[in-house]
């Protein structure tokens, strides 16, 4: 264990300046949209940090990595859809430029723009429930990571995932996506130092060779071609590309971004040049893995072997940069999904049953509070929920939840003048259906693909068959 | 496997080093787009008071 007394000194010190950026974000705040949306002024390159850092937490380099433990080279190709993807959207605006022009606030708004008020509303409860259930096992991995690498005994995760949660919630309740932009920036600025850094580490400890060797021996040529590796195959490539779509533009906490920036036009440029940055989030981490593989060998635990590789291999003084940098990619991820899931209870579950308006401070005041019963349940869920398989398809799936219904109605009511509210209904839950299947031992390729064909055919046959009132 | 190996290789390349420039340039670049989106924000703020 090399975690000394510098190391700590590097951590509290990252830790104050970002809580005190974070508090500095408060007075900026004076109606809804400016706490929900940063009052619609991300620049390009704050849009790219913001971006980037919500998107990149310590949850994305551990099942990343656990992804390259297990089937090595072969899981850069979900590093290379994901970034891929987004260039193509960033280059060719599709979807983000007609939906940051339309002005919205969150992602189910889209459902009562295009469709129905009542659409909206179950379209905020699928939003909510798998958001809720996506981001329920972030703390319990972070926390196992965050745990092992500063050699704390695996008995403090829980002391972990609390002194986490409560850092990035106070930050968060009080200044909303001011203070999650701010610190966003730091973060992103140490979590690209730490995974550079880590990175190189581990190509020059575990060595480029050794890595391709220790994956040639335990897997074979399935550790080096998606396309004979049973985890993957054309199935599994073609749903993670519509998985991608989806998330980039349906996400709440990826749309959020495209509804903040200044202009359709910035939201392009933020994607094109976000998509670079991805495709290194994806592959940085599953070299890790791999070099973890490297390293121990295929017996460990699939989760833990990389911050138990990192633990030993970084010196002293650099593994406090590092932490730190875990801690800033943790931090920004759950302030910014805090806020996006509780900017959804609120503005489309609990404002839209309510009969009366509230006032902006009201709305202010909602969302602090929905923050804090989203944090408890986060916290709760983590302690007591047990994953079924791999985090990273747990995470698809839950995500698909709600995604594949969401971007059938989304192509449907940007691109189809027949698209219906009745056909939204039937794209929402055949796509939470097909999902689901997931749970019943159906592979995560497969329960994805049929979500999204579910969700296709509901928005067409559900359209066709009750068509739109004019 | 050599396709592959080789393949990746040239795709980690690239990933890591458009990741380590793109982040560099967003560290520098950004903090002025960070005072900017600040002076709006204190702007809009002000133009609310005022009505």
């Amino acid at each position: 264990m090399n975690f000394g007394a510098i190391d700590w000194i590097i951590v509290v010190v990252y830790l104050a300046i970002t809580l005190a950026a974070g508090l500095a974000g408060k007075k900026y705040i004076s109606d809804a949209t400016d706490f929900l949306l940063a009052g619609r002024h991300l620049g390009k390159f704050i849009g790219i940090a913001t971006l980037a850092a919500t998107e990149i937490g310590t949850i994305t380099f551990m099942y990343y990595a656990e992804l390259g433990y297990k089937t090595g080279f072969s899981s850069f190709v979900n590093g290379l859809i994901a970034g891929g993807v987004m260039i193509f959207l960033g280059a060719t605006g599709f979807m983000i430029f007609k939906l940051r022009d339309l002005g919205l606030t969150t992602v189910p708004e889209f459902f009562e723009v295009k469709y129905s008020r009542r659409l909206r509303l179950i379209a905020g409860i699928l939003v909510a429930v798998g958001g809720l259930l996506n981001m329920g096992v972030f703390l319990k991995v972070e926390g196992t990571f965050l745990t092992i690498i500063a050699g704390l005994p695996l008995s403090n995760l829980k002391w972990t995932m609390t002194v986490i949660l409560f850092l990035e919630l106070f930050y968060t309740v009080l200044g909303g996506m001011v203070s999650v932009v701010i610190t966003d920036f730091i973060q992103f600025v140490m979590l690209s130092i730490g995974t550079v850094l880590v990175t190189g580490y581990v190509i020059y400890s575990v060595g480029w060779n050794h890595m391709q060797q220790a994956v040639l021996t335990n897997m074979g040529d399935k550790g080096f071609n998606p396309l004979t590796n049973a985890d993957y195959g054309w199935a599994y490539i073609l749903f993670q590309i519509l998985l991608w779509m989806a998330v980039d533009t349906c996400w709440q906490t990826t749309a959020m971004r495209t509804f903040a920036t200044k202009d359709p036009e910035t939201s392009k440029k933020v994607f094109f040049w976000t998509g670079f940055i991805f495709l290194g989030r994806g592959m940085m981490p599953m070299l890790w893995g791999i070099g973890a593989l490297a390293y121990f060998g295929p017996g460990h635990d699939s989760l833990q072997a990389m911050p138990d590789m990192i633990s030993r291999i970084l010196p002293t003084g650099v593994l406090g940069i590092v932490v730190a940098g875990m801690l800033a990619a943790t931090m920004s991820v759950n302030s910014s999904y805090l806020l996006g899931w509780s900017s959804v209870i609120s503005q489309d579950i609990i404002l839209p049953l309510r009969r009366k308006p509230l006032s902006q401070d009201s709305q202010v005041v909602l969302n602090r509070v929905v923050n804090i019963f989203v944090s408890l349940f986060v916290l709760f869920w983590g302690v007591w929920y047990v994953l079924p398989g791999p985090v990273y398809f747990y995470l698809n799936i839950t995500g698909t939840l709600f995604l594949a219904g969401a971007f059938s109605a989304f192509i449907g009511g940007l691109f189809w003048k027949r698209a219906s509210t009745f056909g939204g209904y039937c794209a929402l839950f055949g796509g939470a259906i097909g999902s689901v299947t997931y749970f019943f031992k159906i592979p995560a390729a497969y329960a994805g693909m049929s979500a999204f064909g579910l969700a296709a055919l509901g928005m067409v046959v559900g359209s066709l068959l009750v068509p739109k009132k004019t | 496997m050599g396709f592959w190996s080789g393949f990746w290789t040239v795709n980690f390349i690239v990933a890591g080093s458009a990741f380590a420039g793109i982040a560099a340039v967003v560290a520098v670049r950004g903090v002025k787009d960070l005072r900017n989106m600040l002076a709006d924000l204190r702007a809009a703020q002000a133009a609310r008071r005022a009505r």
